[in-house]
C-alpha cells in the first residue's frame, strides 16, 4: 500500500466538528529527508492536519502511514516514539530550566543508581548543539535565551528523542531576520541527516527559501502539491485564496493625500528602550515603523499609550504637551492601541464578541446608569458587517474565531471608541492572505476619514503598501526615515539590520 | 442540531439538573423533606452564607480569593453587638450597623489595596486579613461571647415575615438579584470579567484595573461585615468564633455555581444555587439523623461531582 519514497502519507483523511467539516479527504505525502512546507489561509485546516498527525485529535478516516508503517494507536506520547515531534507555534518549553533540562525532560538519562545523570545530560546536550552547529550554552537558563534560541532548544529536544519527522508550526513568526538566517542553517543541517521536516509559515517567501515541495490547503480541502521551483508568490496566493490578486492590489493604489495638520508629534522621547525619537504624526497619514524585534517599536507606542513611563523627552498632542498618565488617559485623548500579542494582551478570549468590541466604548452605551443592550447588539452587528468578522454570532466565544477575525474584532473595538490615533502593533501577524487585504483597506478607509495611523510591522512589504512614511528603528534608536515616492526596499532593510542608513 | 441544543441546555442548567436529583434523592430520604416548613427553614439557614458567597463571587470573577470572609463576618458581628450592648435606642441599632459596615468595608479595602496596589499574591493578603480579623474578634472581649443583646437588635436577623419567611432569606434573595443586575447593567459589573478574563487585556482597554480590585475586595468585606451583623442579631449574640470555615463554603458555593477560580466566569444566581445546594445536604442529613461527619464527606464528593459535570459540559464544548 505504501510508497517507500515517502516517509509519511496521510490518506483521505476527513475530520469534523459539530457543524464543520476541517478536513475533507486530504491527502498529504512527504517525502523522506526533504522540507514539505504547508500552507492555507486560516481556517484552511493546516492546524487540524497535524493536530491529527501529532494525534492530539483523531481522523473520522483516512489512513496515516510513517516511515512505511500503519500508524494504528493514538496519544501523542506514542507518536512520538515513532518519531513525529511537533514544534508548535507556542513553544512549550520551561523558563526556569536550564536548556539541558529541557531537551531531555521526556527521557533523562539515568545513572546506575537511578538518578539522573546530569553529567550525560550536559555532555549529550552540549553534542547535540555542536552537530546541528548552534551556538548554545547547555547550562543556560531558558528564560536567558532569546526566542531564537529558544526555538533551537525546541529543536534539540525533538531530536533528543530521535524524531526522524519535526513538524515546525510558524517557526520564523517571532524570529529576527539575522535568528531565521540561522535556523536556515540548522533547517539545512537537519536535512543533512536525513531528519524530514515540515514547515508550515504564512511568509510566502520564506518557503521559497526552505522547501522543496509545497502542499496548499483550502477550506479543509487539498489544493496542490508542487516542487517549490515550479511556483511563484502569485501562483501561491492564487491556490491559498482561489482568487486571482492583480485585481485587488489594483484597486488599493490610489494615494490619498495627507494633510500636513501635525496630530502627534514626538519629541526626544526616551524610555528604558528607545532613545531620543522624534516623530511628527499627520492627521490622515499611515506611519510605519519598521526594524526587527527588540528594535524599540512597540515600546514607543506604549509610551504613547501611557503604559511605559517615558524617561525624557516630550509628547505632544494637537501641539499640546500631554503627559499620559495610564490607558484610560490616552483612550479620553483618543487614542487606541491594537497591541502586539492579540491572544495574550489584545482580547480577553472566554467573552463573546460583543463584549470585546465594546470592552473600549461601554461607558457609551449608559442609559440612565445601566447599559443598553439593545444598542450595544445594534453597533456591534454593524461593525462585525462592516469589518467582515466571520462569526456565527456575536455572542460566540471569542476564542472560537480565527486570528484574523480576532484581529477584527480588536480593530472593531477601537472604532467603535471612534479614536482619532490608533497605533498598530503587527495588524496582520499570523493571520491569513484575504484578512490582510481587508486590515488594509480597513486602515486606508479610516485614514481617508482624517483620522491617523502608526503601524509597527516585520513585514516590510506591508509598511511598503500601506504607509506614506516609515521609520526604521535599531536597537532603540531611531536611524533611517523613508517617505512615500521615494521608498527603497533596499536601503530601509539595511538600515534595519546594520543600525545606520546607507 | 438537536443534540446541540441539549448539549447548550445542560450547559446552562446543570446546577439546576443537580439541586434537581438532590431534591428527588431527599424527598425519598425523608418524608418531611418536602414541605414548605423544611424549605422556608432552608432559605433562612443559607442565607447568612449565601450573603457571603455573593462578595466571594464578586472577588473570584476578578480571579482573586477572599479567605478572610468568615473573620470579617466575626469581627463585624462582635463590633456591632459591642456598640448595641452600650447604646440603646433606634440610634444605637443604626450605629451598631453602621459600625460593623464600617469596619468590613475598611477590612476589605486595606486586602484590597495590599493586592492592587501592593502587589501582594490575593491568597496570602486575604490570608493574613483572616487571621488579623479572628484575632481582632477575640480581642474584643477577650474571647468572651457578648449576651443578652436587645429584642430590637434581634429583630432584624431573628425576625420573619408573616412568622413564616425570615427576614434574613429575603435579604439574601434580595441582595442576590442586586448583584446579578450590578453585574449585567453596570460597568463596573463587566470590567469584573474583562480582568478575570484578561487582566492585561482590559487594562490596555482603559478599565481600571487596580480600582475594581480594590472596590471588589471592599465588596466582600462590607457582605461579610453584614452577614456578621445579622448573625449576632440572629443569635442575639456576639460570637467571636462565629463564621468560621464560611470562606471555604464560600468559594465551594461560587464554584458549584459555575464560577472558575482564574476568573472571567461566574454568576451571583450560580452561586445561590451552590449555596442552597450545599444547604440541603445539611438538612437531609440532619431530617435523617446522621452524624455531621458524614455531612462532610458528602459535601466533598458533591463539590467534585459538580465540578465534574461543569467540567465534561465544557469540554464537550470546546471540542467544537
Amino acid at each position: 500500500m505504501s510508497n517507500s519514497d515517502y516517509i509519511l502519507e496521510m490518506n483521505n483523511i476527513c475530520k469534523s466538528f459539530p457543524g464543520v467539516i476541517a478536513l475533507d479527504n486530504v491527502t498529504f505525502k512527504v517525502e523522506k529527508g526533504e522540507v514539505h512546507c504547508l500552507i492555507g489561509a486560516n481556517g484552511a485546516g493546516k492546524s487540524t492536519l497535524m493536530k491529527i498527525l501529532s494525534s492530539a485529535y483523531t481522523e473520522d478516516s483516512g489512513e496515516i502511514y510513517f516511515d512505511s508503517k500503519l500508524l494504528k494507536a493514538h496519544g501523542t506520547q506514542k507518536r512520538r516514539e515513532e518519531g513525529i515531534a511537533v514544534i508548535y507555534q507556542e513553544l512549550s518549553l520551561f523558563n526556569e530550566l536550564t536548556v539541558g533540562e529541557n531537551v531531555y525532560i521526556n527521557n533523562y538519562p539515568k545513572t546506575k543508581t537511578g538518578g539522573i545523570d546530569w553529567k550525560k545530560v550536559y555532555r549529550d546536550t552540549q553534542d547535540l548543539a555542536d552537530k546541528l552547529n548552534i551556538k548554545i550554552d547547555a547550562k543556560a537558563p531558558v528564560h536567558s535565551l532569546n526566542i531564537g534560541q529558544r526555538q533551537l532548544t525546541e529543536i534539540m529536544k525533538a531530536l533528543a528523542c530521535n524524531a526522524k519527522l519535526i513538524v515546525m508550526d510558524e517557526p520564523s513568526s517571532t524570529l529576527s531576520q539575522s535568528e531565521f538566517e540561522i535556523l536556515v542553517k540548522v533547517i539545512e543541517d537537519l536535512k543533512n541527516h536525513g531528519i524530514t521536516i515540515i514547515y508550515i509559515s504564512h511568509h510566502l517567501e520564506e518557503l521559497f527559501i526552505v522547501g522543496d515541495h509545497i502542499t496548499v490547503l483550502r477550506d479543509g480541502k487539498f489544493v496542490a502539491c508542487k516542487k517549490t521551483c515550479d511556483l511563484d508568490e502569485d501562483r501561491l496566493v492564487e491556490y491559498m485564496t482561489g482568487i486571482d490578486l492583480s485585481q485587488i492590489e489594483s484597486e488599493e493604489k490610489t494615494i490619498h493625500p495627507v494633510s500636513d495638520e501635525v496630530v502627534l508629534e514626538l519629541k526626544d522621547l526616551s524610555n528604558d528602550v528607545v532613545k531620543d525619537i522624534n516623530l511628527k504624526l499627520h492627521k490622515g497619514e499611515v506611519l510605519g515603523l519598521y526594524g526587527l524585534v527588540g528594535s524599540g517599536r512597540t515600546e514607543i507606542l506604549q509610551s504613547i499609550f501611557g503604559v511605559r513611563s517615558t524617561t525624557n523627552g516630550k509628547i505632544l498632542l494637537n501641539g499640546k504637551e500631554i503627559v499620559i498618565k495610564d490607558t484610560g488617559h490616552a483612550i479620553r485623548n483618543k487614542i487606541g492601541l491594537a497591541p502586539e500579542n492579540r491572544k495574550a494582551q489584545g482580547l480577553v478570549l472566554p467573552l463573546p464578541v460583543w463584549e470585546n468590541m465594546s470592552m473600549v466604548s461601554l461607558p457609551k452605551f449608559l442609559k440612565k446608569g445601566k447599559i443598553d443592550y439593545k444598542s450595544i447588539t445594534t453597533i456591534c452587528e454593524s461593525h462585525k458587517d462592516k469589518l467582515n468578522v466571520k462569526t456565527p454570532s456575536i455572542n460566540t466565544v471569542t476564542q472560537n474565531l480565527s486570528g484574523g477575525n480576532q484581529q477584527k474584532v480588536i480593530l472593531a473595538k477601537w472604532l467603535m471608541q471612534d479614536c482619532d490615533i490608533l497605533l498598530l502593533d503587527e495588524p496582520t501577524q499570523g493571520i491569513d492572505v484575504m484578512a490582510k487585504e481587508e486590515i488594509y483597506k480597513l486602515i486606508h478607509e479610516i485614514t481617508t476619514q482624517g483620522k491617523s495611523v502608526i503601524v509597527v510591522s516585520s513585514e516590510l512589504q506591508e509598511l511598503l503598501r500601506i504607509c506614506d512614511n516609515i521609520h526604521v528603528m535599531y536597537d532603540g534608536k531611531q536611524i533611517f526615515e523613508s517617505n512615500k515616492g521615494s521608498f527603497n526596499q533596499e536601503q530601509i532593510l539595511h538600515a534595519s539590520v546594520i543600525g545606520r542608513a546607507i | 442540531m438537536k443534540k446541540l441544543n441539549m448539549r447548550e441546555l445542560l450547559r446552562k442548567y446543570n446546577l439546576i439538573l443537580l439541586l434537581l436529583v438532590f431534591m428527588i434523592i431527599s424527598t425519598i430520604l425523608s418524608p418531611n423533606f418536602l414541605t414548605i416548613d423544611n424549605f422556608l427553614n432552608l432559605l433562612q439557614q443559607a442565607s447568612i452564607p449565601g450573603i457571603v458567597a455573593i462578595g466571594m463571587t464578586t472577588v473570584v470573577l476578578l480571579g482573586g480569593i477572599d479567605l478572610s470572609v468568615g473573620s470579617v463576618l466575626a469581627f463585624a458581628g462582635m463590633v456591632s453587638s459591642m456598640v448595641a450592648m452600650n447604646i440603646g435606642g433606634i440610634g444605637g441599632l443604626l450605629l451598631a450597623f453602621l459600625a460593623g459596615l464600617c469596619v468590613s468595608g475598611v477590612m476589605g479595602l486595606i486586602t484590597g489595596l495590599l493586592i492592587s496596589r501592593f502587589k501582594l499574591p490575593d491568597f496570602i493578603a486575604s490570608l493574613a486579613m483572616m487571621e488579623i480579623g479572628r484575632g481582632a474578634a477575640l480581642l474584643t472581649t477577650s474571647g468572651n461571647p457578648v449576651f443578652g443583646l436587645s429584642e430590637e437588635f434581634h429583630e432584624i436577623g431573628g425576625g420573619f415575615l408573616l412568622d413564616k419567611l425570615a427576614y434574613t432569606a429575603i435579604i439574601w434573595i434580595i441582595l442576590t438579584v442586586v448583584f446579578a443586575l450590578l453585574f449585567k447593567y453596570t460597568i463596573f459589573g463587566r470590567s469584573l470579567f474583562a480582568i478575570g478574563g484578561n487582566y492585561e487585556a482590559a487594562m490596555l482597554s482603559g478599565i481600571k484595573t487596580k480600582r475594581n480590585y480594590t472596590i471588589a475586595y471592599i465588596l466582600s468585606g462590607l457582605l461579610s461585615g453584614f452577614a456578621g451583623i445579622l448573625t449576632a442579631s440572629w443569635m442575639s449574640t456576639g460570637q467571636p468564633t462565629a463564621g468560621n470555615g464560611y470562606e471555604l463554603d464560600a468559594i465551594a458555593a461560587s464554584v458549584i455555581g459555575g464560577a472558575s477560580l482564574s476568573g472571567g466566569k461566574g454568576s451571583v444566581i450560580g452561586t445561590f444555587g451552590g449555596v442552597f445546594l450545599l444547604q440541603i445536604i445539611t438538612n437531609i442529613f440532619n431530617l435523617v439523623g446522621l452524624p455531621s461527619y458524614y455531612q462532610r464527606i458528602a459535601k466533598g464528593i458533591i463539590i467534585i461531582l459538580a465540578l465534574l459535570l461543569n467540567n465534561f459540559v465544557s469540554s464537550e464544548q470546546k471540542k467544537k
